[in-house]
């Protein structure tokens, strides 16, 4: 691992306003879902089976939250460190690719991080409560959404940050790096709306289905999780296979802006990064 | 070696270009002398290929600096605004940069030492929590330990006290390489009187000339006969010639005294 990758690493792992809202922030609402807005028990078969669900639930959206949370930080650091970016590419062993490689790896490493806490502690506080151990049904299905959802924000951020410096609206730069959040609540609207064919369209909405999914083994409804969960309402199953595809789109499209965006820019002097 | 070939740098279209017209060859060891807004520091941009150039062409031992990527130990510069990239402490940055740039960490916190940024300074502060004569000392203390053929030293004697000056003239005559050291304070040219100079004014470059000379130079207005050079200052024509016979230069302090001069103080 070479010294910019750890040290980017230990950057996003040591920033405490990264921890205190992408960590701090969500625990709370991890304590909240747990214990404050899901039922006491857990009995019988039926009832473990709804715990299980429940927390998969938890896990998803709470973790796409965090993971949200943590892109306005990255659309941060992108945003501040581009003018050293310019002068590293040129002037340093390390040339446009491997920056580019090593600064996504380590985000993504650290965003990892952030949404493997939020599930051990899901998962962990809802052992306490109910002595259930709601482990995902297909394990290995939830580490890839995740590492999807890394990889989105990820470059959302990077695409965001590139508009601020190729547009030269640095002031904008605040209200812009809150898109993601903005992106992560339409998400998380979906416990109570049902998005219907639109979260297919709009960006990284098609996330939970998929968390859902690898997460219970039930095929999750195209939005209105919590009436799902209650069993209240008939809902239309979502299209897994559409859902991917739209996942892999609009992280295609970040990937295509970023580096269209990148051979505009020449980061910001540093007089304009103190807005 | 620098080539500038008719470089013209302007941040916007709608702007009056702050680099007009450069062409020179920088070789060396150089002072490029010229008061505060004269646009050393953009020239030293364009030279990294930090700001767009406008037309004209930057050239480093022939390769022009718009294709070149990945060239450690090819060019460093002390602008503090590259040395900044994670929210970590300036230590970790000086550990970073020393590996990238493929210099020396122990000569980069020997010279960062003699300047007076202690290594526990540098693990308690991130870069931009050290004051500005800190900054400087810093980001000059990673240039000079890059190694690179070419060094760019953007007033680095900036927010200094006297003493530490005097060790940063003391590592630039060290320093083995091409370096362009850019200053608006004249006593340099006592203190490296052996190099060239190059005056830049708005945004206008002159030279070279020898510092030894200017440093027993005057500067006069109008276009005295004689004169070492001329320059266009504030609407007016103005000359170096050799001898007392007007303001001294070595005795303005500042290049920002030139525009004292032109208003008659």
């Amino acid at each position: 691992m070479s010294l910019y990758l750890r040290l980017k690493v230990k950057d996003l792992l040591t920033n405490v306003e990264l921890l205190g809202w992408s960590i701090g922030f969500m625990e709370f609402w991890v304590a909240m879902w747990i214990f404050v807005f899901s039922g006491s028990q857990a009995v019988g078969e039926w009832g473990v089976y709804v715990v299980k669900i429940d927390v998969a639930l938890a896990y998803s959206f709470l973790g796409l939250l965090s993971i949200s949370t943590a892109a306005i930080g990255l659309t941060y650091s992108i945003f501040h460190m581009s003018r050293a970016a310019r002068y590293i590419v040129k002037f340093t062993k390390i040339g446009p690719l491997r920056l580019v490689m090593e600064d996504f790896l380590g985000s993504l490493t650290a965003i990892l991080v952030y949404a493997a806490v939020i599930f051990s502690s899901v998962i962990g506080l809802s052992y306490l409560k109910w002595r259930v151990l709601a482990l995902p049904e297909n394990p290995l299905g939830v580490l890839i959404d995740l590492i999807l959802a890394g990889v989105s924000y990820y470059w959302l951020s990077y695409t965001l940050a590139l508009l601020v410096l190729v547009s030269g609206r640095t002031r904008a730069l605040t209200m812009t790096s809150y898109l993601p959040l903005i992106i992560g609540f339409l998400a998380y609207s979906q416990l109570w709306v049902d998005l219907g064919d639109l979260i297919y369209v709009a960006p990284l909405c098609a996330l939970p289905a998929l968390l859902t999914y690898h997460g219970t083994g039930a095929i999750p409804p195209t939005g209105s999780y919590l009436a799902w969960l209650t069993g209240t309402t008939t809902l239309r199953a979502v299209n897994l296979r559409l859902a991917a595809i739209s996942t892999f789109a609009w992280i295609a499209v970040f990937i295509a802006a970023s580096l269209a965006l990148m051979r505009r820019s020449r980061g910001v002097p540093l007089e304009e990064i103190r807005l | 070696m620098i080539d500038l070939v008719e470089l013209y740098v302007r941040y916007s279209r709608r702007h009056e270009p702050v680099v007009r017209g450069v062409t020179a060859r920088l070789s060396g060891k150089h002072l490029l002398l010229g008061p505060n807004g004269a646009g050393k520091t953009t020239l030293f941009k364009a030279i990294c290929g930090l700001v767009p150039i406008s037309s004209g062409r930057v050239l480093i031992d022939g390769q022009d600096v718009k294709s070149l990527y990945g060239r450690s130990k090819l060019l460093a510069v002390n602008l503090s605004e590259v040395y900044r990239v994670f929210h970590l402490s300036a230590y970790d940055h000086l550990r970073l940069f020393a590996d990238v740039m493929c210099g020396d960490l122990d000569l980069a916190l020997n010279i960062a030492e003699d300047l007076g940024l202690s290594l526990e300074l540098l693990r308690r502060r991130k870069p931009w929590e050290l004051s500005a004569g800190q900054q400087k000392a810093f980001s000059t203390s990673l240039a000079l330990a890059s190694g690179a053929k070419h060094v760019l030293l953007d007033e680095p004697f900036e927010q200094l006290d006297p003493a530490r000056k005097v060790r940063v003239v003391r590592h630039v005559e060290e320093y083995r390489g091409v370096l362009v050291l850019s200053t608006h304070e004249t006593w340099v040219l006592n203190a490296l009187s052996k190099w060239s100079v190059h005056f830049m004014i708005e945004g206008r470059v002159y030279g070279p000339l020898k510092a030894e000379e200017l440093a027993h130079a005057s500067l006069v207005r109008g276009e005295a006969e004689g004169a070492i050079l001329r320059f266009k200052a504030a609407g007016g024509v103005y000359s170096l010639v050799p001898g007392a016979c007007g303001e001294p230069l070595s005795k303005l302090v500042t290049l920002d005294r030139i525009y004292e001069v032109t208003l008659g103080g």
